[in-house]
């Protein structure tokens, strides 16, 4: 699964603090990080695709701001929502995961501070990834929804985005309802990520009302979006495919059996949402394997 | 011979009077600039989700530029980069002439600018803003008092001096 691979780790490095990569082989790095994990008073790890390797630097509280002041672009406070929920997508559609001491307030979380943990996501673009998806599913020209399907940290959202851009180039007019900014990974408005050339994109707006906003006012053939974890994001997703447009999403499960067990999922699926399941899973190696399945029920 | 010089002592004290008070009149111009600038910067900190260097964009001033400049170029905290960015400025650049004083008030905008809520990043920037207007006030004070005595005094040392060479 990688030929044409992009990876933003080398815009990440202009955001970090130097000293997270002394002693680091950045050519291997560059090649193999999917993830840097920094977590208060231990060594930065650096998880690549076949094990992980633990960087020199320590992440003391200063190191913590730094990293923090970096990835936000100097801008904590516009991100300050985003924090709350415990990530943030910097810029190149890295995601953040970060943790800390959260302030509460009657019972509701109001600002995340003191944070002392982040989960760097390195996002990649792999162009032509999801070339077997659109030979076997999309080169007949009348198929339907696709649920890719993987455990997390697989490669859900990668292929997403190059089954997006190839179908989306190929003519189809798509939208991607992008409520973590992952898939395109806009700036300033645009996407950083080759999305195609006929798509458009609702960033960072909660799922379903993104997609229920994006059938409503951009009439597009194809409906994406990643991780459909919640009812109202199912229902929406199923108003699209009532309105006549093919979705494409994730979801977290290792098969189309675990998948099954989610009640919305099992809901779209009931509903005609999805006719094939693309399963992604992981050898020991980091390389990924695409097995896909027809749905019937 | 001593009427040439008398005149030019004359000119001189009296240019040194006005000099004196043109340096006051610049540092409460520049004193009430910034405080205008920071009030519109603590304005987009509480109403506006831009980032740091939109709102510096849209400021536009030499300092603000330099700041944006001194953010990207190298890997500083936002507090240490505006501490040293007002530094640099004031030794020669677009805040030549404030005391140290208002600088010292002014690297106190470096704490709105590290903060990572906007309640404490707005209440940081207010902070300063009273403080840059306290000292804007007293310089303005100070301008119409001493100003207007430095003036006085260049013209009668002047008037003076060209007495006595005659």
């Amino acid at each position: 699964m990688a030929n044409a691979e992009t990876n933003a780790l080398v815009g990440l490095r202009k955001l970090l603090p130097k000293e997270l990569f002394y002693n680091t082989d950045m050519d291997m790095l560059g090649a193999e990080c999917e993830e840097i994990r920094i977590r208060a008073g231990r060594n930065v790890r650096f998880v690549l695709r076949g094990g992980e390797i633990a960087g020199s630097a320590v992440a003391t509280p200063k190191l913590c701001r730094d990293v923090l002041e970096g990835l936000s672009e100097h801008s904590a406070p516009a991100i300050e929502n985003e924090l709350k929920e415990g990530f943030f997508t910097a810029r190149g559609g890295c995601r953040v995961g970060v943790c800390g001491q959260m302030y509460t307030k009657n019972g509701l979380c109001e600002r995340l501070w003191q944070i002392s943990g982040f989960n760097i996501r390195i996002a990649r673009q792999i162009k032509g990834c999801a070339d077997k998806i659109i030979r076997e599913i999309y080169s007949c020209g009348n198929a339907g929804g696709l649920l890719v399907l993987s455990i997390p940290g697989t490669g859900k959202t990668t292929l997403l985005r190059d089954t997006v851009r190839q179908l989306s180039d190929g003519g189809l007019s798509a939208a991607v309802a992008d409520e973590r900014g992952e898939i395109a990974a806009c700036y300033m408005g645009a996407p950083t990520l080759d999305v195609g050339e006929r798509t458009d994109i609702m960033d960072m707006c909660p799922k379903a009302e993104g997609i229920r906003k994006l059938v409503r006012s951009m009439s597009p053939r194809l409906i994406v979006t990643d991780e459909i974890g919640t009812r109202e994001e199912a229902d929406a997703l199923l108003d699209a495919k009532n309105c006549g447009a093919i979705a494409i999403a994730s979801a977290h499960a290792s098969s189309v059996e675990d998948a099954l067990r989610r009640e919305h999922i099992r809901a779209l699926i009931e509903g005609g949402c999805f006719t094939h399941a693309a399963i992604i899973t992981r050898r020991a190696d980091g390389a990924r394997d695409i097995a896909i399945e027809k749905l019937t029920l | 011979m001593r009427t040439g010089l008398a005149a030019a002592a004359l000119i001189i004290c009296i240019s040194m009077g006005y000099m004196a008070c043109s340096r006051m009149r610049d540092r409460v111009d520049k004193l009430n600039a910034l405080c205008a600038e920071i009030r519109t910067l603590g304005d987009s900190m509480e109403l506006s989700q831009y980032r740091l260097s939109e709102m510096l964009d849209r400021l536009g001033g030499e300092l603000w530029r330099e700041y944006a400049a001194a953010l990207t170029g190298e890997q500083l905290g936002a507090g240490e980069a505006w501490a040293a960015t007002v530094q640099k400025e004031a030794d020669g650049g677009s805040l030549s002439g404030l005391d140290k004083q208002d600088i010292a008030a002014l690297i106190t905008l470096g704490e709105a600018f590290s903060s990572i809520s906007r309640a404490a990043q707005a209440d940081h920037a207010r902070l300063t803003l009273r403080q840059m207007e306290a000292r804007a006030a007293d310089a303005e004070k100070a301008l119409m008092g001493k100003g207007k005595l430095y003036s006085t005094l260049g013209v009668l040392a002047g008037f003076a001096a060209a007495l006595m060479m005659i």
